[in-house]
């Protein structure tokens, strides 16, 4: 065994290395006498510099993706099996930092005035890191690396939360998250260290492994309970959800728009990355009794979840609130997905379930980024969140009413948006693998799902605003709602292309059908040079 | 003899307390130390099993002595301290509006 790391593997990990570059750059920036009288002026060079740096690491995750530069997608784990860096992560990677470049922008023309120009250093790095821990949730297959990358989302999170500390409310939401997600990942912990006690390693593969092999055990169950936890309160599934409405409502508009999108997309691609080599390894028929158990179990922790969002969300009058509720019901129909990966795996085909998955993060990362950026300028505009503030706002901006209308309606699942394409590739993969429970659940709560999100429309055109002073936004926020609208008819109205980009990205590492292609194709090599050398010798002798 | 069995009652014992600690305190310091007795819980956990079960088994196939556990409990304790350091600033925080941290008075938010 050789020592040390070679390069190749550590370029694969660019994206990650461009956040951290910028993160450690924001943090010594402002120590260093010559630059903190700039820092101080205004918010514009750190704002560049984050902006910077998430467009060098989404243009390094493509290059490893598209194989520019000499770089490529690693055949196997790197860091002694710590990270996967497949088209699956990558891509995952992809989604959450351009959503943070954009929820960056959403920043600098709406709330930006709420932090102090001391602070704006500060509140770059936490966003940064906060971006670089989801990014490694999306990577990673080793449970210390589950744990690091949880807590390294999580605490930046915690902290953004309660960024603004002259309001009550941010106060109080920032305590209810670090409270809960401290109780979360110490019973997080306590489920690994019994996993780590009975199968010896932390590896997930050779975990799938035994499991396949010898089927059933307490550790096992712990285990998986406590991961169930760990993520579950990342994707604020039931009953770890409470802090979710509480912390959208209390924080920044900018901060609820990252976590609502970028944190569940992490969480996500770590629960589909656990579910499905857990799946991909089992054999025996004692093993996929309990698989189809725990997939059983996480289809219905998402129909739970959905329907209790679903529900909630009836009585809201706070805008922030009522798409909190909102995004805990996409949570559970993603979780309802996630299940399937060893719930039906007779039938599986894993890749699909993860292709699916991509497409709804895509469409999911634009409707809502639109949904939040258009309460955001209302909110920056009218000084309240409540939902009553939308009263007559067709006639106030029409492009924002119509846009709002569009992004709602695409939560809700309406055809011709890209949320009904989702919705409906769902469906069929759940019917796809005989779960018809699920898809019942899944078409009642879009049902439930109508009348909150037609109350905002409703109140945007029938009544009548207290004030009819038009409403302005800044150029830049007229870009950000087009680009999600855009995203949000492009998936919708021309679905294939976007499908076509997540069904050639949904592969991971133990997937990869290339890898066995080209492992073969090496190996026909080998043997045909080992022929060649021998006729040669033999011409020789 | 002291076997696997007296650290997992040990580490069992601590879940309890913590877990109840959790459940019972309505100081967020309190909570916050629950928190830790089901963190240090877990690390008994870890460093029992390393010994017992696996670093032995990696010598007598003629490895080095396992210390994934170790190394877990390690990172456990230096992301407590974080998390703790993180905690007892937002803490702070919310007795600078509430003058206390019962989190019985938080309830701005709800619905």
């Amino acid at each position: 065994m050789t020592i040390g790391l070679p390069w190749s593997e550590v370029l694969t990990l660019l994206p990650e290395l461009c956040l951290l570059a910028a993160v450690c750059v924001a943090l010594v920036a402002p120590v260093l006498p010559p630059l903190r009288a700039t820092l101080r002026a205004s918010h514009g060079p750190l704002t560049a510099l984050a902006a910077a740096a998430l467009i060098a690491a989404v243009l390094s995750a493509i290059a490893i993706l598209a194989g520019w530069g000499g770089l490529s997608v690693p055949e196997s784990t790197v860091l002694h099996g710590m990270l996967a860096v497949d088209p699956f992560a990558l891509s995952v990677k992809i989604i959450i930092c351009l959503f943070t470049l954009l929820v960056i922008v959403l920043w600098s023309n709406t709330t930006r005035g709420s932090v102090r120009l001391a602070d704006g250093p500060d509140y770059v790095s936490l966003v940064l890191s906060g971006a670089l821990g989801m990014c490694l949730m999306a990577s990673a297959t080793n449970f210390l690396m589950v744990f690091l990358a949880i807590e390294a989302a999580s605490f930046p999170s915690y902290a953004l939360a309660g960024f603004n500390k002259q309001t009550r409310r941010s106060s109080e939401a920032s305590l209810k998250y670090v409270l809960i997600g401290a109780a979360a990942s110490a019973l997080m912990l306590y489920g690994l260290s019994m996993l780590y006690g009975y199968y010896g390693t932390l590896d997930l593969v050779p975990i799938a492994e035994r499991l396949a092999a010898e089927g059933m055990s307490a550790g096992l169950l712990m285990g998986v309970f406590g991961l169930l936890i760990g993520i579950g309160f990342k994707l604020s599934a039931v009953p770890i959800h409470f802090w979710c409405p509480d912390v959208f409502e209390g924080a920044s508009i900018e901060i609820t728009t990252f976590l609502s999108v970028a944190s569940k997309a992490g969480a996500i691609a770590l629960l589909v990355r656990i579910m499905m080599t857990l799946g991909h390894f089992s054999a025996g028929e004692e093993a996929s009794r309990i698989l189809v158990g725990i997939g059983s179990f996480v289809g219905l922790v998402g129909v739970v979840t959905a329907t209790w969002g679903n529900l909630a969300a009836y009585f809201q009058t706070n805008v922030k609130r009522l798409l909190a509720y909102s995004s805990i019901a996409h949570a559970g129909y993603m979780i309802m997905l996630a299940g399937l990966l060893t719930a039906a795996m007779d039938r599986a085909q894993p890749t699909a379930v993860a292709y699916a998955l991509l497409f709804y993060l895509i469409v999911y990362a634009f409707m809502n980024l639109g949904a939040f950026a258009v309460a955001a300028v209302v909110a920056k505009e009218t000084g309240s969140e409540s939902l009553d503030e939308f009263a007559g706002l067709g006639q106030r901006n029409a492009f924002l009413a119509v846009a709002m209308g569009c992004f709602l309606l695409s939560l809700f699942g309406m055809p011709l948006t890209g949320g009904f394409w989702g919705k409906v590739r769902f469906g069929f993969e759940m019917w796809d693998e005989g779960m018809w429970w699920l898809v019942v659940a899944l078409i009642v709560n879009t049902v439930f799902s109508l009348y909150f999100y037609l109350k905002p429309i409703i109140i945007m055109v029938w009544k009548q605003p207290e004030s009819s002073r038009a409403l302005t936004m800044a150029p830049a926020m007229y870009a950000v709602v087009l680009i999600a609208l855009l995203g949000v008819f492009a998936t919708g109205l021309a679905p294939d292309r976007a499908t076509a980009w997540a069904q050639r990205h949904s592969t991971m590492v133990f997937t990869m059908p290339v890898v066995e292609a080209e492992a073969q194709a090496g190996l026909d090599e080998v043997q045909s040079s080992a022929a060649a050398t021998g006729i040669v010798s033999e011409a020789g002798r | 003899m002291i076997g696997l069995s007296h650290f997992l009652a040990l580490s069992a014992i601590l879940f309890g307390c913590g877990a109840a600690t959790i459940l019972t305190k309505r100081n967020a310091i309190g909570i916050l130390m629950g928190v830790e007795l089901i963190l240090n819980a877990a690390n008994v956990n870890l460093v029992a099993f390393n010994l017992y079960n696996w670093a032995g088994e990696a010598v007598a196939q003629g490895a080095a002595p396992a210390v994934d556990g170790l190394m877990f409990a390690m990172f456990i304790i230096v992301l407590a301290a974080a998390e703790a350091a993180i905690a007892l600033a937002i803490f702070l925080n919310f007795y600078n509006h509430f003058s206390t941290i019962d989190i019985e008075r938080a309830r701005m938010l709800r619905g």
